[in-house]
């Protein structure tokens, strides 16, 4: 999957990589929208920024996020 | 929402809900305690004083120490208690107006600000803007952004994709708001900086001069630390300077973003390397007690392939663009292939054209529905004449005599997707081809260069070639060392570098004053609590987002004047007003499932509202439908929806827009003000079946009871 | 109508407002609400002496109440067992559409809760064998809470007459 800016998306599990911090638990099932994708390469590795709905915009891994609506 | 609730807000239900059920009884318990309810209500509101905490306490200690019965003494302890548990929350609420877990309603930062990693009060900057107050809405910026010029030309606008007025047609212009303001008050020279805190003597080292450590500097400058700044180019500004091109961002706009940075007593070292020209030994000798590592992300991947290392005209984008930032506007070549599909694909292609390349190539694996570059960038790029070769893969570079001469490629189709959804480009058989060029920028991705940062040897870094960090206080492993910016998120943008910056000023600050680090990412500071403006609905539906003017197509294409032209005075002040001010309404929806589910009238379609489902939103309806009962109003727990009597008519407004407006009807007796005929006409439709014939009459409340009132009074004559 | 009665004997009554005070600080009430009022007319001159009247106005829990047809929300209601009219603050959403219903103006605004508020003949007091607030408070005892039937003829006579007045 390679995430494009403004994509609707739900943080819908934890993720195995090691940039994902504890507080990071309380996103879990929130829906966001990409905000910034990897923009060099759509590199499935990149830390994308995602802004979640109330819960401001963080960078996150990949695997923890999946495409939801449209 | 988060698990922890506000203590804030727990503590004023219960005092709401003990007072409700008549406890304490005393009465003079009662008027302690109601007093304490509305000091705590203040605080929950973000309306209280700098000396509300103390008089809860001392009221709390009346309760303890006087109080007439147990209850009474228990309470007072209960709150002293309380109230001491939890005295950071109350403080934050009262001197910041935050509430750290987003529960108080009216503390609730609008999703604009939420979304801007740097926490800008958007709203209250675009509605000092409409206000025509510039220097005023920069200063508000300034509080958690000190380049709002800068960002107000490049930011990357997460603000926009979260506004809420986005869901209704299109996002407010942010980003170009802000880059008026600025211009506006640095030509005025209003834009001034804040005064600082006096000097504490504590010197800080900041490793880059990007936007990242320069805005370290900036908020440690205002607390008063003196702050070195070792920059290993000879111009400051990071990326924002050597790699964003300057049609794009004017130089001009950095230097004096900068040069009010340096203003505060900031020493910016140039052409100072860390690991050659200063270590951390020297450094240390100085006196400098911490160091934020700001060195952002300067190094290039390589394509990989072979001719790569072998001719001359190979030179990747940020070394590319590096080199005509620092003045060196020479070609790479007439004929230039960029291989990449991304933003900084887009900014070495469009930056070759200006410097006089006859044909520019941009190369990508994939189609052009997946190139990663943003949508504007690609159009610009195209406008300009770029030349795009889709699904086209790069397999050598071939050259003579030691310079490129051509880049050899395969077309590519896309495979069937795979189990991860992703397309690949598969090599189509016996495609080769060759693309005559005299110059290659790979423009295929940037990492940190960690070579010089030995120094720092307990510091950690990531597989990702990332230093690791707390990304909520930005400390590394080392004591006293702190990262921000690309160097810790991998290629990134500027306003997280700014983000970075921030927290990292605050948390050195904590880390000199021995302050406990906190542990959950902060939340944005709301900076003013300004009125809303009035407008009807049909205006506030039918402003348009305004279209920037671009600087015409010929001029692009040989010169390096900034594209966008900037908004006039009339477009930024309508714009202004198109905000729904989010940072009053908090899109709870209580007012429309009123109207709808409770009132039977649905005369509320704010469709917007919804983040997950978001609906039509028409705003002129509730003219046509709203019967100014005023339910909404009453259950607005913001106040953003508000039912007034003016000058004869009933309005109903959100956050200032008018909805409805229907003239008052007044009592025949006494002339007090009745409601509107159509609120009138919805209760009689009501009670028809009782009593038809009362239809006309329109009678207040209290004439009506004093009337019938007389009619059983007894008045006799005295009995003989 | 309710099963119950609240019966003013107005010789009786000096208009000392104690029962309209009582029936606020039982609902602690605001400034504003008044659910139930005492209406001073006069002083008329009756004969050579100038004479006054105060009318008890609570609510009169109509038979077929206005208030409750009016309100969208039904938070207004008419109690099964009793016939005892009053409002369900957990379902009222404030559209004072009730207020401006009834003929009389029993229904009363709270502004603090934004709710409407109203007479509800002390109905908890009531179901644990006490008398409405207004009518313990009552200095000079003019005020009989009861069942109809039980009122005293020459009473209910006299209330007859008054009600007879009003249409
Ligand atoms: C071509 C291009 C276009 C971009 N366009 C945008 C855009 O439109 N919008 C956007 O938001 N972002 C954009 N970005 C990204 C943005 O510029 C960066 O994310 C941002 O500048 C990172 O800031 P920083 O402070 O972390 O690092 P930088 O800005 O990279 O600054 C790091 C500084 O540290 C210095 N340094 C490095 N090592 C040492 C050392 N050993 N000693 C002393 N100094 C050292 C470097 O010389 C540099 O000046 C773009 C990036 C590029 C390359
Ligand atoms: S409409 Fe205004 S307040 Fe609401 S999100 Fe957009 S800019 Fe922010
Ligand atoms: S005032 Fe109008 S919009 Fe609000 S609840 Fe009443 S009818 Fe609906
Ligand atoms: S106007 Fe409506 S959606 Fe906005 S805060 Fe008030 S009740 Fe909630
Ligand atoms: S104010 Fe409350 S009780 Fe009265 S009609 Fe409206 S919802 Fe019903």
């Amino acid at each position: 999957m390679t995430f494009r800016q403004g994509q609707k998306v739900e943080i819908y599990r934890r993720s195995d990589d090691e940039s994902w911090e504890d507080y990071m638990e309380e996103f879990m099932g929130m829906h966001g929208i990409i905000t910034d994708p990897d923009t060099s390469k759509n590199d499935p590795d990149a830390l994308i920024e995602v802004s979640l709905d109330e819960k401001g915009t963080h960078r996150l891994p990949q695997d923890c996020l999946r495409v939801i609506g449209q | 929402m988060s698990p922890h609730t506000c203590s804030v807000k727990s503590l004023h239900e219960e005092l709401r809900e003990k007072l409700n059920t008549g406890d304490p009884a005393h009465p003079w318990c009662r008027q302690k305690a109601s007093e304490i309810f509305d000091l705590v209500h203040d605080v929950s509101q973000g309306q209280a004083g700098g000396d509300h905490l103390d008089s809860i306490i001392e009221l709390a200690g009346h309760l303890t120490d006087q109080g007439p019965d147990a209850k009474c003494r228990e309470l007072g302890q209960y709150v002293t208690g309380f109230v001491n548990r939890n005295h950071e929350e109350f403080l934050s609420h009262i001197h910041t107006h935050t509430c750290p877990t987003g529960h108080c309603p009216m503390l609730t930062p609008a999703p604009c600000q939420m979304a801007c990693p740097a926490g800008i009060d958007v709203p209250s900057y675009v509605t000092l803007v409409g206000q025509g107050k510039y220097a005023e809405a920069i200063s508000v910026i300034r509080r958690d952004n000190p380049f709002p010029w800068v960002c107000g030309l490049i930011c990357t606008h997460p603000c926009e994709f979260m506004c809420v007025r986005g869901r209704m047609d299109s996002p407010i212009a942010i980003m170009d708001l802000k880059g008026f303001a600025a211009e506006k008050s640095m030509s005025a020279r209003q834009y001034v900086n804040p005064e600082p805190l006096p000097d504490n003597g504590r010197k800080v080292c900041v490793v880059g001069a990007g936007p990242g450590g320069l805005t370290a500097a900036y908020y440690l400058a205002l607390r008063g630390y003196r702050v070195t700044v070792i920059e290993a180019l000879p111009v400051p500004g990071g990326m924002m300077m050597v790699g964003i091109p300057r049609y794009r961002l004017p130089r001009e706009v950095i230097d004096r973003e900068v040069s009010m940075i340096e203003s505060l007593g900031v020493d910016l070292r140039l052409n100072t390397r860390f690991g050659t020209d200063a270590t951390l030994d020297s450094l240390r000798s100085e006196g400098h007690e911490a160091f934020l590592l700001a060195i952002g992300a300067h190094g290039s991947y390589k394509l990989m392939i072979p001719g790569e290392e072998e001719f001359k005209g190979v030179l990747p984008a940020v070394p590319f663009l590096r080199r005509v930032s620092l003045g060196d506007h020479r070609m790479p070549g007439r004929r230039v292939a960029v291989v990449g599909g991304g933003n900084v694909a887009m900014d070495a292609a469009r930056t070759s054209l200006r410097l006089g390349c006859e044909e520019v190539h941009i190369l990508y694996r994939r189609s052009h529905d997946q190139m990663p570059a943003h949508h504007e960038e690609v159009v610009e790029a195209e406008e300009e004449g770029v030349q795009f070769s889709y699904l086209t893969i790069p397999k050598e570079i071939q050259g003579e005599n030691g310079k490129v001469t051509g880049i050899v490629c395969v077309r590519a189709e896309l495979s069937e997707p795979d189990e991860s959804g992703r397309r690949r480009p598969v090599p189509v058989a016996g495609s080769e081809h060759v693309i005559p060029v005299d110059a290659v920028i790979p423009a295929i991705g940037q990492e940190v260069q960690s070579q010089g940062m030995e120094g720092f040897e307990q510091v950690d870094w990531t597989r990702r070639s990332t230093i690791r960090v707390n990304t909520v206080t930005m400390q590394t492993h080392q004591e006293g060392v702190f990262a921000v910016g690309d160097a810790v998120t991998g290629p990134a943008t500027v306003v997280e570098a700014i983000s970075g910056g921030k927290k990292a000023a605050s948390a050195i600050h904590r880390y000199f004053e021995g302050i406990a680090q906190p542990t959950l990412p902060s939340v944005p500071v709301r900076r003013r609590r300004l009125a809303h403006f009035e407008a009807p609905a049909a205006l506030k539906t039918d402003l348009q987002r305004p279209q920037m003017s671009l600087l015409g197509n010929e001029r692009r294409r040989v010169t390096f004047q900034q594209v966008r032209l900037g908004l006039d005075d009339a477009q930024a002040h309508n714009e202004s007003k198109r905000c729904l001010r989010c940072d009053i309404c908090i899109r709870c929806g209580r007012c429309v499932e009123i109207c709808r589910d409770k009132m039977g009238i649905d005369a509320l379609c704010l469709g917007y509202l919804d983040f997950d489902n978001p609906g039509p939103t028409d705003l002129r309806i509730t003219a046509e439908r709203c019967i100014a009962c005023g339910a909404c109003a009453t259950n607005c727990p913001t106040g953003a929806m508000q039912m007034t009597d003016q000058n004869g008519y009933r309005v109903l407004s959100l956050c200032g827009t008018v909805l409805n407006r229907l003239q008052l009807e007044y009592c025949e007796i006494c002339g007090a003000v009745l409601g509107p005929a159509r609120y009138h006409d919805y209760i009689m439709k009501r009670v028809r079946d009782i009593s038809p014939e009362m239809s006309n009459r329109r009678v207040c409340l209290d004439c009506a009871r004093s009337r019938s009132g007389g009619r059983h009074a007894e008045i006799t004559p005295p009995r003989e | 109508m309710s099963q119950y009665f609240l019966f003013q004997d107005q010789k009786k009554c000096i208009g000392c407002m104690a029962c309209v005070v009582a029936c606020k600080s039982r609902q602690k009430l605001p400034r504003g609400p008044l659910p139930s009022l005492i209406v001073t007319v006069g002083p008329k001159w009756v004969g050579h002496l100038p004479r006054t009247a105060f009318t008890f106005m609570p609510c009169f829990h109509c038979e077929n109440p206005w208030c409750v047809a009016a309100c969208p929300t039904g938070a207004m209601f008419q109690r099964g067992e009793d016939g005892i009219v009053t409002v369900n603050p957990d379902l009222c959403v404030g559209c004072k559409t009730c207020i401006s219903a009834c003929p009389w103006g029993a229904p009363q605004w709270n502004p603090e809760t934004g709710k409407a508020v109203k007479c509800d003949y002390c109905h908890d007091r009531v179901k644990t064998g006490l008398e409405p607030a207004c009518v313990t408070v009552c200095p000079t005892r003019c005020l009989y809470f009861d069942t109809p039937d039980r009122i005293p003829e020459i009473r209910r006579e006299r209330y007859a007459r008054a009600r007879a007045q009003d249409f």
